[in-house]
């Protein structure tokens, strides 16, 4: 209707005025988590902020509304030594031959979080993709302090140094093809991207599984067996290239993955790498929620 | 959903070649039975790609006959190019036409315009690889589709495994089916199979391949399947230069590339396939995703055989302003004839291009708060239903659709009624009429003859082109808009008043009183009030007496933050327990409202949130900092109109407290004063 030429003509003077005076006052950008124009923190404020903000980039609190960055359930006491929960954990006093070494997780699995999860995942929102993946840089700089004072590495050196690859648990072609991403991959890109470790596409699924939300712990192991397997070409490249350094310890890897819920996927994935080669590898597990 | 794997063919007919997209090739081997050449290229392509390929190779076709000179001439290039490409198979079929010179003559030229024409098509989807950066690994071929279908077959009567195709007719029933169930409607590809599977008709032949069918339908025309993010094709109808910048739009709500994110896509494997984020709540619109696109669902006819107007109009019940109202909008929507639209009925018109006709076809009521714009509407559906079209009120909350429902199929017990909202069990149901929220819009297409929009100037109509859009596009190209507000956007009553724009004001309330006008109080702002933990004494003393006279009370405050600590200060300082606060954040918004309506509670304190649609007979409104930002003129009148609702009390308070007086303020005032003395001038004030 002829209301909406002029409510073009409008839009466009709103957009332009809006660009000219955002040059000039303090920018009101949407917030990229909840769509809303609301404002960030403060410079003063963020910088009274505890950690984890410390380890990420400025410009990711910055771009979060206050609202969304205080629904952020950050873990920054690890309880379990494991699996990195908050709280004691049962499931790995129970598990006796983990092929992992440990997991380390952003966030506790919220309601809030599990919205922002199905948006990515589910609704495909894909733009999430390198917030999400930066909330990873938390976990992964804790990870990466408590590894460097073990293994006696000075504390300042490069994160590349310490984790030798970064890998992620790998999706279906069926459910690539219908979702179009695979979600754990690409919060895999946004941390090597940020950290400089090395990608590598190590893993692939062989069968196509139900989706794991719909099952029981007990359902979740059984199903788990042989479910990956690892890719010969990318995994030897990987183990050539590593051999050829001169510390020649066990490999470090980082497996990435969105979710860490009784750890048998995470625990599949690592028990495939292992079989990969003789001798062990150490395998640490990043991943961006802990339910 | 799955991405779909699309095809592309060329077809000779009559010594025209054309090419098309497909996603069930079988479906279309058999359609064009008479055709003299079909050529499928054996690579499925991503949908958008093979669009945009069938396109640019059917705009070259004309051209490239009237030069059949200059083609054949460099034909020899094209045939190299074609061999490049073409792979193996294609270089043997060019040797062996070399060698077979010795053939028939008609023969070799027959031969000789297959290569020249796949020639073309191998050129344009090498160009398109380097356009539009899309790579599809090696060996590119083309083969006969009927031979390939034949030895398909063959294959599959050899084994026993192997599913046996539909029957011709059980298919072509279904795209009946399939056609008829997508009338009106723009769905993604699982949107319309959820669709297929929901309707009683198609369960009936629940093994058919639902693609297959809804291929033959577009084949035969009665829907189209559209790549759900491509190029505007209008801004190649209007002429614009071919090369410009390839603009993608999302053809389900509009947007443009601002609101396109591109991704690498694992289902068809581009690098950038871009969807759209402007509609990701409503299923991801893709590039190579499908929307299908029914045929328009409007089936009013012209000629009535109604009853005249005025008797329509009597039973409804109306009040003198809102039947001259009703009357006005019912001769408007009943005009014998009108322009027919000047724009063709393509679905990718760009929204701005489209807006000079769209004003004849719209009627802005403007009705004051509590006017009862839902029973002026009334008698506008039965026009419509009674010409057996179909009918849409689309409002933007799903609380204002649940509660329309029964009062909806209480006016119109012979009709179907179907509710709309996000989790409707109704999703898929056709009606006569269709209650719904804004956002179901966007899967419709020139569905409805009478489109009537609820609060069109609030959230989330205001500000969202996509919503406008998607009400455009539900409306029939011969349909008619119904725009209802109290407050409409200036724009909208610039149009009115410079006579662009049929309207018809109610400036009166159902129960025929005047409209409490804002008296304005000088307080301290509300983080004063706040900080001291006191009440200005004027503005206790005017909250008391309307507690005294039995008055529930609105107070609106600016900031959610501040709805808490006012509910307490207010609490302490009128020793008074009956109060509450809500806001958007707060959880138990649903019950405290509901508690405020049966009168539990005696003060509400909130935000904006509630300025519209919550009733309450007895009550008194106080805004407090109404010189802030976030309250223009439309959200004061707004607030203000929650006051003096029923008829036992229709002169409730409206005290607007602030510390300045801001043009906003006085706007409100004047838009209220202006509309009293309007009714007043015509007479539509009860006698006393």
């Amino acid at each position: 209707m002829n209301g909406f030429t002029f409510y073009h003509l409008r839009q466009q003077v709103v957009k332009y005025a809006g660009t000219t005076l955002g040059l000039l006052g303090p920018s009101a950008q949407l917030c990229p988590l909840c769509g809303k124009t609301a404002k960030s923190l403060s410079h003063k404020k963020l910088s009274a902020q505890q950690a984890p903000l410390g380890s990420l980039s400025p410009s990711f609190a910055k771009s979060l509304c206050r609202n969304c960055l205080a629904d952020i359930p950050w873990i920054y006491k690890v309880k379990c030594r494991i699996c990195g929960r908050g709280a004691v954990c049962p499931d790995c006093i129970r598990r006796s031959d983990t092929a992992f070494v440990l997991n380390r997780s952003a966030v506790q699995y919220s309601e809030p979080m599990r919205e922002l999860l199905a948006k990515y995942k589910y609704r495909g929102n894909e733009t999430l993709a390198p917030y999400l993946g930066e909330m990873l840089l938390h976990p992964l700089a804790e990870m990466t302090r408590e590894l460097s004072g073990r293994l006696g590495i000075r504390a300042g050196s490069p994160w590349s140094e310490i984790w030798h690859a970064i890998t992620y648990v790998p999706v279906s072609s069926e459910r690539a093809e219908e979702r179009g991403f695979n979600q754990a991959e690409k919060l895999a890109v946004m941390v090597s991207q940020n950290t400089e470790i090395p990608l590598c596409h190590l893993l692939v699924r062989l069968r196509h599984s139900e989706k794991q939300s719909f099952k029981t712990r007990s359902a979740r192991m059984r199903d788990m067996n042989s479910l990956f397997a690892v890719r010969a070409g990318s995994m030897k490249q990987f183990l050539l290239m590593h051999n050829r350094r001169k510390e020649c310890g066990a490999p470090r890897i980082l497996l990435v993955d969105d979710i860490y819920t009784t750890g048998s996927t995470i625990q599949a994935c690592a028990e495939a790498l292992q079989k990969a080669d003789t001798s062990p590898m150490d395998i640490y597990a990043l991943t961006w929620a802990r339910s | 959903m799955r991405c779909i794997k699309a095809y592309i063919y060329i077809m000779l007919q009559s010594e025209y070649w054309t090419c098309k997209v497909t996603i069930k090739p079988e479906v279309d081997a058999s359609f064009w039975e008479n055709a003299e050449k079909l050529l499928l290229w054996k690579k499925s392509i991503p949908l958008g790609i093979a669009m945009e390929i069938a396109d640019r190779f059917n705009a070259n076709e004309t051209n490239m006959w009237i030069d059949m000179g200059i083609v054949r001439s460099i034909g020899e290039r094209t045939v190299n190019i074609f061999g490049k490409w073409l792979g193996r198979r294609g270089r043997r079929l060019w040797s062996r036409k070399r060698k077979g010179s010795g053939e028939g003559r008609e023969e070799g030229r027959k031969r000789e315009d297959d290569q020249l024409a796949l020639g073309r098509l191998a050129e344009i989807i090498s160009q398109a690889r380097n356009e539009l950066n899309w790579w599809t690994g090696q060996g590119m071929s083309t083969l006969d589709m009927r031979e390939a279908l034949a030895a398909d077959r063959h294959e599959r009567g050899g084994s026993a495994r192997g599913v046996e195709r539909a029957p011709v007719q059980a298919l072509a029933a279904a795209a009946q089916l399939a056609a008829a169930a997508l009338q009106g409607r723009a769905l993604l590809r699982g949107e319309a199979h959820a669709l297929l599977e929901g309707t009683a008709a198609a369960g009936a032949v629940p093994t058919l391949d639902k693609d297959a069918a809804l291929q033959l339908a577009s084949l035969l025309g009665l829907i189209q399947l559209r790549s759900a993010v491509s190029t505007a094709r209008a801004s190649r109808e209007a002429g614009w230069p071919q090369r410009a910048q390839r603009g993608l739009r999302c053809l389900r709500c509009g947007s443009g590339e601002e609101q396109l994110h591109r991704t690498p896509c694992a289902a068809c494997g581009r690098e950038a396939c871009a969807y759209c984020t402007a509609c990701l709540t409503m299923g991801r619109s893709r590039e190579c995703e499908l929307l299908l696109l029914g045929a328009a669902g409007a089936t009013s006819s012209s000629s009535s055989q109604s009853p005249p107007q005025k008797q329509r109009l009597a039973h409804w019940g109306l009040s003198p302003a809102q039947a001259a109202a009703a009357e006005a909008a019912l001769h408007f929507i009943e005009q014998p004839s009108r322009p027919a639209p000047s724009h063709s009925t393509e679905s990718s018109r760009v929204a701005p291009t489209r807006t000079l006709d769209a004003n004849q076809t719209s009627f802005l009521l403007w009705a004051v708060t509590g006017a009862g714009k839902t029973e002026m509407t009334f008698p506008l559906v039965e026009s419509i239903l009674l010409r057996g079209g179909k009918a849409l009120i689309a409002t933007p909350r799903r609380d204002v659709v649940l509660e329309l429902n029964p009062r909806i199929r209480k006016a119109f017990p012979e009709y179907s009624v179907v509710t709309l909202y996000g989790g409707s069990e109704q999703r898929w149901e056709p009606g006569d009429i269709t209650l719904a929220t804004t956002h179901q819009l966007l899967r419709f297409h020139h569905a409805f003859d009478l489109v009537i929009l609820d609060e069109l100037d609030a959230f989330p109509y205001h500000n969202n082109p996509q919503l406008h859009y998607a009400a455009d596009k539900s409306c029939a190209p011969t349909g008619y808009r119904i725009l209802l507000s109290a407050t409409p956007p200036v724009e909208l009553q610039q149009l009115a008043r410079r006579g662009r724009l049929a309207h018809a004001r109610v400036p009166v309330r159902f129960h025929r009183h005047s409209l409490p006008v804002p008296r304005l109080l000088s307080t301290p702002n509300v983080g004063q009030m706040l900080d001291k933990r006191q009440l200005p004494r004027r503005l206790r003393v005017a909250m008391l007496c309307s507690l005294e006279r039995g008055a529930q009370l609105f107070v609106f405050v600016q900031r959610i933050s501040q709805v808490e600590r006012m509910a307490q200060l207010l609490q302490t300082t009128l020793n008074l327990l009956q109060v509450a606060g809500t806001s958007s954040q707060d959880p138990e918004r649903v019950e405290k409202v509901q508690r405020f309506r049966a009168g539990a509670i005696r003060i509400l304190v909130t935000t904006t949130i509630l300025e519209r649609g919550v009733t309450i007979p007895r009550s008194d409104v106080f805004i407090l900092d109404a010189d802030g930002q976030l309250f223009d003129e439309a959200s004061l009148v707004q607030m203000a109109g929650r006051a003096g609702r029923s008829s036992d009390d229709p002169n409730g308070s409206v005290i607007f407290c602030a510390k300045e007086r801001t043009r906003s303020q006085m706007m409100a005032v004047h838009h209220i004063k202006k509309m009293n003395r309007i009714a007043r001038a015509k007479g539509y004030f009860r006698p006393i």
